[in-house]
């Protein structure tokens, strides 16, 4: 059953988003004290790690708190893509979540064939803070810089900022939304920054190797968009102190492919407002990580030796963070309908089906329904409007129809492979069904499974004709 | 039409918004850059003043109604209680018989302004925002300008105070807060509270200068007018002012005389003065009734509400209240009103427990001004610091640019988007519904008419004209409510033979009634129509089927 995506993770209950926010939110504050305090005591490794507890608290809160995989059943094109992925682990082939409809396998497909298809599903949902501690992992332990840890903890309060959140571009917001892109931006990172160490002898080649990783990185955009004035505006208004003290950093300390990170970074930031061929958002998380390369070694110049200013500054920025006060279910509908699990009903038929029915048999059930049928029983549908269109849906459409009138042409039928209908009570009225037994008087079919919720599943049997 | 009289229903409101975002930091850097060629802190407290104007037209362009006038209970219930006494009535009463007014001086002034006219009190209504924001800052900076002679407080650092204040005491995720944006609520929803504001720094001034008997008179009788403008900031401003001595009597105790007899004297003559408005206040409202409601909200962290919220606010607070402390007496009157407003807000740990935590967004609201006030003394001084470590101008005028152009990112106007962060805005971009207008012009006019039925609709119908009514939603519930509201059900039901008579207690000559009231009733509008006393003057329908009927009470044909 798809359940909770924070069950791989052996949590065995999600924490409440109204009455246990606020204590999560008092530990992150504590935690971002702790790590001032460290910092205070220079004992930065130890600052460190308390600043990844609290990423791991604030935004580990709320990918647990989703009691059902983000936008499963709530958003159209994370269902579509939960379905292909689910059919394909557990139904096989290559189709899509339309029998006899061939897709790309993607990465997401293919993960999900050789491991679990409910794994694949939950990934999504825990990935905000596993890109965050990657990334802040990655710039203490790979970038050369003098001040590394204390780049990867500014990075926490940079990487998003509530004016980057409110323009559409933030990190953080992003990583529920597009995933895919979110691991693409976290092995660019990776890879930059460990080219940065390996390369630190050969600057040029360094700072050849972070332009194609990070150009590559950008390409294939995709929504959100920024027109250039905004795209402008977000450069400068909404990166402020990051501007001002990144430019004055990396003007000290000369890092090449910080430079590179930063103004490369823009100007992909600028160049996607005019050719939508990179992707805005990825270029953005680029430059503010430039800055932020850059704005660590001014803060410790700025402070002189005094730890209490660095101190102040890891504090106030962590306890203050858009991470820390990040709140999805106020910012984001998708993750609020995802706070509430799959209705119980329906989980409990679509685990039947997973269990009871032929992996290679497909299903005709209601629009509402189908995407149910594939993303979480995992069985193929004919149709499912509004998710995924065949060219040939017109033919499916009229053989939906014969089957409901228990009057189907057999050879249609199994070129499909039709074998089940999932009805509920009111569905396909307009088809002229009443109640879902009547479907059984139309024609050939078994009832083969009833939920008290009023679900049935029928076989189909050999046709009137 | 939009309050400006523009048809605005064309209008693509989110683009509109949009450009409005874009545009206003071109044009603040514009304004800054003039400002170095001016040469005058006016010029930025102008920028300030016109920033503030700038939030208030764009959220009240696209309006086809007044600002929140439906979606939001508290914006029909000050309507109705402001409009009793523009139309007419006696200043201490609202328009529900009976009931006190809760801040007479707020509906005497919109009255006085109004010209006891409801109709232009309604049109009026809208300006109040842009007046109070407005007036805010400038009372800020006048307020806290130097006595002749006297160091601090120099023109750059008030007009960044007023700066501050109003366009940085609202941060940009505030919206996904409990308490929503502080500007919005305060300026846009409830100008009434505003009003405390404006008179609050002139109070602090006050206080901060009284040396002789009559000044700290003046200060105490300043303090109890800001208690019949809105009552929460004067009990707030009286613990910041009890805060102000005990911080003095901790660290500057030469002066520790003079300011517990300020503060006592000034409390004292006000608590003397107002204490008939607080008689009423305990007569007319429920002040000490408890509730689940009446707790911290589960969700919210509240020590960290105040502090990390805004994290780089409450820093740079922090020095600023030193740095006040540490200037003057206004100086340290400004930073034990911060320190009373936290130690107010920390007070409601206990009220929580006691199921008492009331009004909690106005001191939330108190306690966000009076950290951005300090914060802007505390930005001032880095500035002036870090400008003259790195030996760059010195100027006023340069160090005043500077802060501003630091602080742009942040100002409202930015990041303002009413449509997502605001709760009323959708809401009040439609007309009034014309069933309530149509209803509404039938009434104008008779100002002895006392509505009963519906009390939804005839809430409507106070806020609209002022008319008078028996019981109005959300309005305090009268001690005889229950007798009322049977009184209202049995005359619709054709049970009181002459509900006019019946009514006479109340005054009551008119009925209104909704099709959910008449379902609620049990009745139909026909069977209304068939009763007696009841004679219909207005039947206003809308084309969805919903419809407010009006009817006059006549005697009974013997």
């Amino acid at each position: 059953m798809t359940g909770a995506p924070a069950a791989w993770l052996g949590l065995s209950w999600a924490p409440d988003p109204v009455y246990d926010i606020a204590l999560a939110r008092n530990l992150a504050a504590v935690l971002a004290l702790g790590a001032g305090g460290c910092e205070l005591r220079g004992r930065r490794a130890a600052a460190l790690t308390l600043a990844l507890a609290m990423v791991a608290v604030s935004a580990g809160f709320w990918s647990a708190a989703l009691l059902r995989p983000y936008g499963l059943l709530v958003d159209s094109g994370v269902t579509r893509w939960a379905a292909d992925t689910v059919v394909t682990a557990r139904a096989g082939g290559t189709d899509i979540l339309l029998a006899g409809e061939p897709g790309a396998m993607t990465p997401w497909r293919m993960a999900a064939e050789r491991t679990s298809s409910d794994l694949v599903l939950a990934v999504p949902t825990l990935l905000p803070p596993i890109v965050l501690v990657a990334s802040v992992l990655a710039i203490a332990l790979l970038w050369p810089g003098r001040a590394a840890s204390l780049a990867a903890m500014l990075w926490i309060a940079a990487s998003t900022g509530p004016l980057d959140a409110l323009r559409g571009v933030g990190l953080l917001d992003g990583i529920w939304r597009r995933p895919g892109r979110a691991i693409e931006w976290t092995a660019a990172v990776v890879m930059a920054l460990g080219l940065s160490r390996l390369l630190r002898r050969w600057p040029r080649a360094a700072v050849i190797a972070v332009a194609i990783i990070m150009t590559a990185a950008c390409l294939r955009g995709s929504p959100p968009r920024l027109g250039l004035l905004e795209a402008a505006l977000h450069l400068t208004l909404d990166a402020h102190v990051w501007l001002v003290a990144g430019v004055a950093g990396l003007v000290i300390i000369r890092d090449p492919p910080a430079i590179v990170m930063a103004a490369g970074g823009a100007l992909l930031v600028l160049a996607s407002a005019v050719v939508p061929v990179f992707d805005t958002a990825t270029a953005s998380a680029f430059a503010r990580l430039g800055l932020v390369l850059g704005a660590a070694p001014a803060l410790e110049a700025l402070a002189e030796g005094k730890r209490w200013v660095t101190a102040v500054a890891v504090s106030v920025a962590l306890a203050g963070s858009y991470v820390a006060w990040w709140d999805p279910s106020r910012t984001d509908p998708v993750a609020k309908e995802s706070l509430a699990p799959v209705p119980d009903g329906l989980a409990q038929a679509t685990d039947w089906i997973a269990v009871h029915t032929d992996p290679g048999g497909v299903f005709i059930a209601h629009p509402d329904y189908a995407p149910a049928v594939a993303a979480l029983g995992g069985r193929r549908v004919l149709r499912a409007p509004g998710y995924a269109t065949a060219p040939d849906d017109e033919r499916r459409r009229r053989l939906e129809q014969a089957v409901l009138d228990g009057n189907w042409p057999e050879a249609l039928r199994s070129r499909y492979g039709i074998r089940y209908v999932l009805l509920a009570p009111g569905q396909f009225s307009e088809r002229g069904l009443e109640s879902p037994e009547q479907l059984a008087a139309r024609g050939s079919f078994r009832e083969i499974y009833a939920s008290g919720k009023g679900l049935h599943v029928y076989e189909l049997g050999e046709a009137r004709r | 039409m939009n309050l400006f009289g523009a048809d605005v229903r064309g209008l693509d409101v989110a683009a509109f918004l949009s450009s409005a975002r874009l545009l206003f930091p071109l044009l603040a850097l514009v304004w800054i850059a003039a400002g170095l060629k001016v040469r005058r802190a006016g010029w930025f407290l102008a920028g300030a003043v016109l920033a503030n104007a700038y939030v208030w037209w764009e959220t009240s362009w696209p309006l086809q109604r007044l600002y929140a006038l439906g979606p939001s209970s508290d914006r029909l219930n000050n309507l109705a209680m402001t409009q009793a006494v523009a139309a007419g009535g006696p200043l201490l009463r609202t328009a529900q018989v009976g009931h006190l007014q809760f801040e007479p001086f707020w509906a005497a002034l919109t009255a006085v302004l109004s010209g006891f006219d409801p109709a232009r009190h309604l049109r009026l209504y809208a300006w109040y925002p842009l007046l109070t924001a407005c007036g805010f800052a400038l009372s800020l900076y006048a307020a806290t300008r130097p006595r002749a002679g006297e160091p601090g407080w120099s023109a750059g650092e008030r007009a960044t105070i007023a700066g501050f204040v109003t366009l940085l005491s609202s941060a940009p995720m505030d919206w996904a807060g409990p308490y929503r944006v502080p500007w919005a609520m305060t300026f846009l929803l409830k100008p009434n509270h505003a009003l405390g504001l404006l008179l609050a720094p002139w109070v602090v001034r006050a206080v901060a200068h009284a040396q002789r008997d009559r000044d700290r008179l003046m200060a105490g009788l300043l303090l109890h007018l800001l208690g019949w403008a809105f009552v929460i900031h004067m009990g707030a401003l009286c613990v910041g002012l009890v805060a102000f001595a005990v911080l003095v009597s901790l660290w500057r105790r030469a002066e520790a005389a003079r300011a517990w007899r300020d503060v006592l004297v000034a409390i004292g003559v006000n608590v003397l003065v107002v204490s008939p408005y607080l008689l009423l206040l305990f007569k007319g409202y429920h002040v000490f009734q408890s509730g689940a409601r009446l707790q911290i909200p589960p969700g919210s962290p509240h020590l960290l509400e105040a502090t990390t919220r805004t994290a780089a606010l409450a820093v740079l607070a922090a020095g600023g209240a030193v740095v006040l402390f540490r200037r003057d007496r206004l100086g340290r009157v400004w930073c034990g009103l911060a320190v009373g407003a936290l130690v107010l807000w920390l007070a409601y740990y206990p009220l929580h427990f006691l199921q008492q935590a009331k009004e909690r967004d106005d001191v939330y609201y108190w306690l966000r001004v009076n950290l951005a006030l300090c914060a802007a003394v505390g930005a001032w001084d880095l500035a002036g610091r870090l400008l003259a470590r790195w030996r760059m101008a010195t100027e006023e005028t340069w160090r005043t640019a500077a802060v501003a152009v630091a602080a742009l990112p942040f100002a409202l106007p930015v990041w303002w988007d009413p449509s997502r962060m605001d709760l009323y805005f959708a809401g009040s971009l439609d007309p009034i519904p014309s069933r309530y207008t149509q209803v509404a012009a039938r009434l104008a006019g008779d100002h002895h008419a006392v509505l009963a039925g519906d009390p939804y609709a005839a809430r409507w119908m106070a806020a609209l004209d002022g008319t008078r009514v028996l019981l109005a939603a959300d309005f305090p519930a009268p001690r005889d409510w229950r007798a009322r509201l049977e009184y209202a059900s049995a005359a619709v039901c054709g049970q009181v033979a002459d509900p006019l008579a019946a009514g006479a207690p109340w005054g009551v000559t008119h009925f209104i009634v909704t099709p959910a009231y008449l379902a609620e009733c049990g009745v139909s509008l026909e069977q209304v129509q068939g009763l007696g006393p009841f004679r219909a003057l207005e039947v206003a329908r809308e084309s969805d089927g919903n419809f407010v009927a009006l009817f006059m009470l006549v005697p009974p044909r013997s």
